[in-house]
Order: C-alpha cells, then sequence, then structure tokens
C-alpha cells in the first residue's frame, strides 16, 4: 500500500487543487461539526468528536427532495442529473464501515438511484482515531481506529505533518492530482504511525463480547426484560439520528397551492407514528416493542439479512442518550437473562 | 441529606400496598452518568442514590405517552399510586400537571428532596475526560468533592454547576407527602443571564435564533424530554391535518420551536431539561426564561406554585382585556 | 438506473360502490396513461395515491389476465384513502409498482382451492379468483366462503351472485348478524369454515380478512386437517417506500412490502410477533 505525507499547513492547498470536486469537510458550528462544502477554512474542525449528523448525512441527507410536481405536469426528477464528484473528508473509521450495511441496503434487486449517484461519486477520506472516545466500543464489531473498510484514503494526524494511505483506485486518483504537494513517505513516518496504530486499540475502554448475541436473541423475543429495559426511555429519535447505521425514512408530500414535492426524511423506529396504521392499529403500541425491534434490527435481522451486523461502535447513542440507555449495558444484561 | 433516610423512606412507601412502584434515581452505567431507576420491591432500595449527579426530571415519566408499562400483577387499579423522588423543579412539575388535571394528586406519593443544584454533565465531562468507572460527586462548603477510583478532588461548584441552578428559586419541592432533608432557600429572582439576548434588535434576535435553529436535527428530545409536554396528539406530531412539517429546514424548526415555546408560556418551570438534553446544545432554555419574565411581568404569574393555581393562558377572567373566551 | 420513487401517471375509467357506510368501499379501474400494463403477479400490490397528499399500498384486484386495466378496492381510512375516495372517474392517480412476492399460483396448478375472505381481505383474493377462472382448466375445484357484517358490506356483490349461479365454482357467503330477506349462512366466517368442512387433500387455502378472523379460520383449517404448507394468508403494515428500504413494515428480518405481502403458515409461525 502506497502511503504519502501531506504537511499540514498544505492542507488548503491539497484543497485548493482539488477544485473539480465538492468537497465536504466537518465545520464548526457551536459545539458540534456538520459536514458542508467547504466555502473558507474559516470553521473548518478536525474535532471528531462532536461530529454530529454524520459522514453518511452526505450521501443520504436528512431531507431530500425527490422529485417535484404540478398539478397540470408530469412528476420532475430532481437531484440525479447533478455531475460534480464529492471529496468527503474527515471520517472517522467507524462511520465507513456503515457503507457496508447502508450500500446493500440502498442496492439490491430495486437500487436507489438518489443514495447510490452521490455514494458512486464520492470519494471518502478518512482520519485515523488515535484518541478513542469514552463510549467507544468499535473493537467489539469487527472494526478498530485505524480500519480502512470502507474508505478510499486514511490521513493520520502526526505532529506535522499527515499521513496517508491509499486504499483504493478513487484514492489513488486523488494523490496523483495533488502530487505536488504529496512526498513519500519516510520510514520514521510509517514507524510512528504504526505506534499509534497500535497505542489507539488498547485506548479502548469499553468492551463487550457480541458472540452468540443473535442465538440469545432469537430465544428471548418475549421475555418481561424489554419492559424493563425500556422503561427509561422517552422516546425521543436521538440514538437513531446520531447512529451511522441507521436508514429509516419517511417519505411525505410538500405543497404550496398547486405545486409540490415528494421528500425524503430521515424518520426513528423509536417514535409512536412510526408504525401507526390509519385504522388506529399500532403493532409496536409501546417504547419496549420498539426498543426491541431497535435492538433485533441491529443485531439479529441485519446479520439475517446482510450478514453485517448493524452497529460500528461509535458509542454517540450512549454518550447523547439523555437518560442513560446504554446499549453496552443493555447487551450485557441480554446476555445474562435466562 | 442523609441518603439513608431516603432509602429508608423510599423502603416505607413499597411497603404500602397501593404503592405499585417508586422512580428515583441510580447510578448510571458509566463516569458521571446517572441513571431513571423503577423499583417495585422494598429490597431493591438500596440502589437508589441522590447526589449532585442527578441532572433528570423524573416527573417526565408520568406523562409519557403511554404512561408507564406495569407489570400483570400490578395493573392500575382505582388505588393505585406511583412514588416518586421530586426536587424543588420537579414539584413545581408536579403542581402544573395537577393544576392542569394532567395527573390526579391523590395518584401520587411524592417523596420531596431540597435540592442544591445540580452538575451540568458537560461541564463536569469536560473537565475530567475519559472517565469511564463509576465515579461520584459530594458537596460539600460550595465545593464538589469528586471522587474518581482513588483520586479525590476537589472543584468550586461555580465551574461546574448547571446554569439553571444558579438561579433557581425554589429549591426545596412545595408540594410532598415526605420531605427529606432541611428546607433551602432559593435565588431571589434574577433575569440577568437573558439581558444581553433581550438588548439585540428584531433583525438580530431573529438571526441568533435562525443560527441557532438550523442546528437542530428534530430528534423531538426536548418535548419527550419536558415534564410539561404531554398532549395525546402533540399538535407538533399531527399527521391529520399537518401543522409542521416533517422536513427539517430553518423553516420548519423555527416553527416547531417557536410553537412549543408558545405552548409553555405560563408552564415552563425551568427545570432546564430541554436543554440538558438537546443533543446540538441549542441554548432553549433563554426563550423559555424569556417567556417566564414575561409572564411574572406581564401577569404576576409563575407556574407551578401551587396545585390549586388556575392555570395562566387556559381560565377565563372577567378582567381580561379580550370579551371571548378564546 | 430507473428512479423506483417515480409514479406513473394512471388515469381512473370506472368508480363502483361497494359497500357504504362507515367505512365505505369503492372499487376503481384504472387505466395507464401511456398505454403501459404493469404485467404484474397474482397476489401483489401498488403504491397508489394522490401527489401532493401521498400513497397507500393497496392489493391489486384484478387478475394478469384482465389486460389493459387494473382494479383496486380501497376502503376509506386515512388521510390519502380519504383523499382516493372524493375522486371521480376522468382524475388522475400516481401508481408505482407492482410491488411484493404475489401468490405461487403456478404451483398451485392442478389443485383444489379455497379462498376465505372477510370483508374489504376478499379484494386480494379476487384475483386468485379471476385467475382460476381464466385458466379453469388447470385448477380442481375452487371453493369461495366470504362474510362480512351486513349484506351491505359484503363487496364484489354482483360478480359473486352470478358465480353462485354457474358451475365454476361453489360460493358460500355469509354474514355476521341476521337480515330480512338473508337466506344463506349466518355467522362469523371461521364457523361457516367449519360447517363447509373443505376436504384438504390436494387443496391450497387462503385467507384474507381482519386479523381475528384469520387467526380462528387458521385454527379452523388447522383443525381440518390443513398442513402449515397448504395455507397462505397475506399481511400488512404501514409502508411507504414499498421496496424494503425506508426500514417501517419489517416483521422480524422480513419486510411485508418486499418479501410479503403473501405468507404460508408455515413461515408465518417462525415470524415474531409484534
Amino acid at each position: 500500500m502506497d502511503s504519502f505525507i501531506l504537511q499540514k499547513d498544505k492542507l488548503k492547498d491539497f484543497f485548493t487543487s482539488l477544485e473539480e470536486y465538492d468537497i465536504w469537510v466537518p465545520v464548526q458550528n457551536g459545539i458540534v461539526t456538520f459536514f458542508e462544502v467547504i466555502k473558507d477554512f474559516h470553521n473548518f474542525s478536525l474535532d471528531l468528536k462532536h461530529q454530529a449528523l454524520i459522514s453518511k448525512s452526505v450521501v443520504f441527507p436528512q431531507t431530500e427532495s425527490l422529485f417535484t410536481f404540478d398539478r397540470n405536469a408530469p412528476p420532475q426528477e430532481t437531484h440525479l442529473k447533478e455531475k460534480k464528484e464529492t471529496i468527503i473528508f474527515g471520517i472517522r473509521p467507524c462511520d465507513a464501515r456503515s457503507f457496508q450495511l447502508l450500500d446493500p441496503v440502498f442496492e439490491g434487486d430495486i437500487p436507489d438511484p438518489y443514495y447510490l449517484n452521490r455514494r458512486k461519486k464520492a470519494v471518502l477520506i478518512g482520519i485515523a482515531c488515535s484518541e478513542p472516545f469514552l463510549n467507544c466500543f468499535c473493537t467489539s464489531v469487527g472494526g478498530n481506529p485505524f480500519s480502512k473498510e470502507g474508505l478510499d484514503l486514511l490521513f493520520t494526524e502526526l505532529n506535522s505533518a499527515f499521513y496517508i494511505e491509499v486504499i483504493t483506485e478513487k484514492g489513488k486518483k486523488i494523490i496523483d492530482k495533488t502530487s505536488t504537494l504529496c512526498a513519500s513517505s519516510s520510514s520514521e513516518e510509517s514507524t510512528q504511525k504504526e505506534q499509534m496504530e497500535h497505542t489507539s486499540e488498547s485506548k479502548i475502554k469499553r468492551k463487550i463480547d457480541l458472540n452468540n448475541i443473535p442465538e440469545k436473541l432469537t430465544a428471548i423475543f418475549e421475555h418481561p426484560i424489554w419492559k424493563q429495559l425500556a422503561m427509561k426511555c422517552i422516546g425521543c429519535g436521538i440514538c437513531t439520528y446520531s447512529c451511522p447505521t441507521c436508514y429509516c425514512f419517511d417519505i411525505q408530500d410538500e405543497t404550496r397551492a398547486r405545486k409540490g414535492r415528494r421528500v425524503r426524511i430521515w424518520d426513528s423506529c423509536m417514535f409512536s407514528e412510526y408504525t401507526l396504521h390509519a385504522s388506529g392499529h399500532n403493532p409496536r403500541p409501546t417504547r419496549s416493542e420498539r426498543l426491541r425491534n431497535r435492538i433485533y434490527h441491529k443485531f439479529k435481522f441485519n446479520i439475517d439479512n446482510f450478514g453485517v451486523v448493524g452497529c460500528v461502535g461509535c458509542g454517540r447513542c450512549i454518550t447523547l442518550c439523555p437518560v442513560n440507555l446504554d446499549l453496552i449495558e443493555n447487551l450485557s444484561i441480554i446476555k445474562e437473562v435466562e | 441529606m442523609n441518603i439513608q433516610k431516603l432509602r429508608d423512606e423510599a423502603k416505607r412507601a413499597l411497603g404500602r400496598k397501593e404503592i405499585k412502584y417508586l422512580i428515583g434515581y441510580q447510578k448510571g452505567s458509566y463516569g458521571f452518568r446517572v441513571s431513571p431507576a423503577f423499583i417495585e420491591s422494598k429490597e431493591e432500595v438500596d440502589r437508589l442514590i441522590f447526589s449532585p449527579l442527578c441532572a433528570l426530571s423524573l416527573a417526565n415519566y408520568l406523562t409519557l405517552e403511554e404512561k408507564l408499562p406495569q407489570s400483570e400483577d400490578k395493573k392500575k387499579t382505582k388505588d393505585t399510586k406511583i412514588a416518586l423522588f421530586a426536587r424543588g423543579c420537579d414539584s413545581r412539575a408536579l403542581n402544573q400537571i395537577i393544576a392542569e388535571k394532567g395527573i390526579p394528586r391523590d395518584e401520587l406519593y411524592i417523596i420531596g428532596i431540597p435540592c442544591k443544584g445540580v452538575i451540568d454533565l458537560k461541564k463536569i465531562e469536560a473537565r475530567f475526560p475519559g472517565v469511564v468507572d463509576s465515579a461520584e460527586v459530594v458537596e460539600e462548603n460550595g465545593n464538589y468533592i469528586v471522587t474518581i477510583k482513588e483520586q479525590i478532588l476537589e472543584v468550586p461548584k461555580e465551574e461546574l454547576l448547571a446554569d439553571t441552578c444558579k438561579v433557581c428559586q425554589y429549591p426545596t419541592p412545595l408540594i410532598y407527602n415526605k420531605l427529606i432533608g432541611d428546607k433551602l432557600e432559593g435565588h431571589p429572582a434574577n433575569y440577568d443571564e437573558i439581558q444581553p439576548l433581550e438588548e439585540k434588535t428584531l433583525g438580530e434576535k431573529w438571526d441568533f435564533w435562525q443560527k441557532e435553529f438550523d442546528r437542530c436535527i428534530r430528534c423531538y428530545a426536548c418535548k419527550n424530554s419536558c415534564p410539561l409536554c404531554y398532549c395525546e396528539g402533540c399538535i407538533l406530531d399531527k399527521l391529520t391535518p399537518q401543522w409542521v412539517r416533517r422536513s427539517v429546514d430553518s423553516s420548519e424548526n423555527l416553527l416547531f420551536h417557536i410553537t412549543r415555546a408558545f405552548h409553555l408560556a405560563g408552564r415552563c418551570i425551568s427545570c432546564g431539561e430541554c436543554e440538558r438534553v438537546c443533543p446540538m446544545d441549542i441554548p432553549l432554555m433563554k426563550l423559555n426564561r424569556k417567556m417566564e419574565k414575561d409572564v411574572k411581568e406581564l401577569f404576576n404569574y409563575e407556574a407551578g406554585k401551587d396545585p390549586a393555581l388556575k392555570t395562566l393562558l387556559t381560565t377565563f377572567n372577567l378582567e381580561d382585556p379580550e370579551d371571548f373566551i378564546l | 438506473m430507473k428512479n423506483p420513487y417515480m409514479p406513473e401517471i394512471a388515469k381512473i375509467t370506472e368508480i363502483r360502490d361497494e359497500a357504504l357506510g362507515e367505512r365505505p368501499i369503492i372499487t376503481f379501474k384504472v387505466a395507464f396513461q401511456n398505454g403501459h400494463d404493469f404485467n404484474h403477479k397474482v397476489g401483489q400490490c401498488a403504491m397508489i395515491g394522490i401527489l401532493g397528499i401521498g400513497e397507500s399500498m393497496i392489493s391489486i384486484a384484478s387478475s394478469p389476465t384482465k389486460k389493459g386495466y387494473l382494479e383496486f378496492s380501497i376502503m376509506k381510512m386515512g388521510k390519502v384513502t380519504s383523499a382516493l375516495h372524493a375522486c371521480e372517474a376522468g382524475d388522475t392517480i400516481s401508481i408505482r409498482g407492482p410491488y411484493g412476492n404475489g401468490f405461487p399460483i403456478h404451483e398451485w396448478k392442478g389443485k383444489n382451492i379455497v379462498t376465505i375472505g372477510g370483508g374489504i381481505g376478499q379484494a386480494p383474493l379476487r384475483p386468485i379468483i379471476q385467475y382460476i377462472l381464466d385458466n379453469r382448466g388447470d385448477f380442481g375445484q375452487l371453493d369461495i366462503i366470504y362474510g362480512a357484517r351486513t349484506s351491505n358490506d359484503l363487496c364484489f356483490k354482483s360478480e359473486l351472485f352470478e358465480l353462485e349461479k354457474g358451475k365454476d365454482a361453489k360460493v358460500h357467503l355469509s354474514i355476521d348478524v341476521e337480515e330480512v330477506e338473508w337466506t344463506k349462512f349466518v355467522g362469523f366466517v371461521p364457523d361457516n369454515l367449519l360447517k363447509i368442512k373443505p376436504s384438504p387433500k390436494n387443496t391450497i387455502a387462503i385467507t384474507c380478512g381482519p386479523v381475528v378472523m384469520i387467526k380462528y379460520v387458521i385454527k379452523n383449517l388447522l383443525e381440518l386437517g390443513f398442513s402449515d404448507q397448504q395455507i397462505f394468508t397475506t399481511l400488512e403494515n404501514r409502508m411507504k417506500c414499498g421496496i424494503g428500504k425506508c426500514g417501517r413494515c419489517n416483521v422480524g428480518p422480513i419486510y411485508v412490502c418486499k418479501d410479503g405481502p403473501v405468507f404460508s403458515y408455515a413461515t408465518l409461525r417462525n415470524l415474531p410477533e409484534f
């Protein structure tokens, strides 16, 4: 695998020389960062901790117009004609692994052109996690802080430079276009990076053994433990909206006089109207059914359908849950339950 | 406040036949977290804690949409009661909900706890980052004594105290069946913290709030964590007809939050839960505190003082300037 | 790449009232504007709706052997179906599909078929009946057991009364409560099933209707000697995308829109219930 060095003070030039791409970078907004198309370097932030709307929101935006319509004319598709390539810079390695699950969902027998169009045009540049966060548990779900899965390039922040590893052809193209700025890496730099990689894994403090969880789940669907675990839940959507592998969406029509559009918006299986039938019947009437469905979906059904566990261990749901519903704690309880 | 006295009272409460379960606090799953505890039997009371880390409104659980699920043998009967811990702000929420007939007084067994204020989790996690092991905090002489594993550190209270608690007027519960701990004096009414915003021009205020609400991802945590938001067909959730679009943009976000603020005017008791839970750090309390100040000045009214107090905006008085109830 | 979220436009050519009352049911006949045809399978559904209001997954109530048009029977329930009920012949609707797995009707050739329907549940069973009638020689005996609350709630009345007179099928209608002028069975559909006692030998039973009815029908079919693999039914759930992506219609690991709505009892038994 080829590796290069980019001096930190050349990062701006790196982006400027890639101006034929739309470059999405994390931009500071208050305490959180959002991915936005780069305009200037004013609020650019490499703070991985507070990445709010995660990198999936670039290929799968929270609100996306599907088509517009006018009562008297056939519907008009939106966005699919965009041609510009994109670069998403600053992705956490755990978030990059989420594409392992998101891609098969949106491909399959009936491919979703909105997602796939953006996905295929996107070059994914990750930043390695040399200092994992409090609730990270990526190593328990098959990942690690320096994982290259799903990425085209991986940047590791050294003292005064970035160590760049080329992972795919798409990534190589980027380096070719910026060849004047990138130098080959030295063996010292490679060693330094390897050391950081080695120590980062040991910095992960929270772990859980997920062997046999799918089998356990098959056995305890009707167990009263679900009612107990869900007592705390207040039914908001924080866990689902901050999750890199969640993809449920709603489709709604919005109109103004005779014109309108059909939009796709993120939805949450934790909201009570998620499965509410028009007749008033709700197959998941209480929070215990909804919590149960969420855990089954992530740790069993996704494995049944795609062979991939629906969790990348980013820990956001644990950190942000207002009532301390802790996924790791819940899974431990599930493992022990009779 | 003596924790043993609290646990004994909880045990006593759970010993009463009509009390089906008790809502309190227990240690969280890591670091400085605290979790709500749902206790059904006396044997479990040793799980209960009360410390400056207990920043959660338990009153919220009484009004969540489907009320708490109950196990079969403890199904709701005429004499069912729920016991819960209530701090000053929680007790005002309960007063307000009772005044609005949201829940009957005789369904509650309130264990009042005078509260010296709680810690802002974000502040303490920033001060002591990376703490996974269970940590504890007690208050002593205006400082917080933080114990992390074998380390004991002292931090001035002002550094970690939640902003809402800094201006708390009612630390002692105003309604309770039993009070555990000594009564405390509140701060005098003080709305200085919203003055900078009040002094902005209308255009500046609009820009400020537009920028803040641009971050909103409509997770509805603010609405779901608010003890006073409990309408069973919340107008902001309704689909037929749909008042607020689900699409997330400036216009809809502003509509959502302004509607919610108006629906809370005269009802909000400044527990600060909305701001605590917001994952995007939106300063919702500024809006609610401004409403609170206006309500005080215009109507000489404070929410949650008394369960018999008539509600502000849903009570018609002959002296009202409008000549009709609507 | 075809855009699966883009609907086609179809024109309503005919509207027929099936049942009146609080939850009226109407049948639309629609034809695609550009001469398109669905080429759907028996038992598949389509997302029909009105641009500006929304979409609803409705089973296609006509067999693919009927060319040039599709029929949908719709009960007035919520926002979209109410808007559809307000339509008139000549209006256009949006339509996406066909979705779902359909009935494995080719595997049923040479067998006897029993359909057991209740209320609006007869609509997904109708294409089975039409297909069999259009390919009569390929199938054995056809028994149609169908009931509703009152005679006003029975759908497809004129077709079923016609069939009753002929030899192509045996029709067993019922209503729940006695009515003047009703000389046929009075009682619930599962009880009518027990009275008729269809033989399980070389027979497939398909049932559709209110959940409570399906539960008892399956119980009675098992009592009559039908095996899990001989019993089929359809599930329904709230749907938005119709193509197995938005996540909401799942029952366990399967999506009702994509892997269903048709399931044999053998499969259903292994799915976690809500």
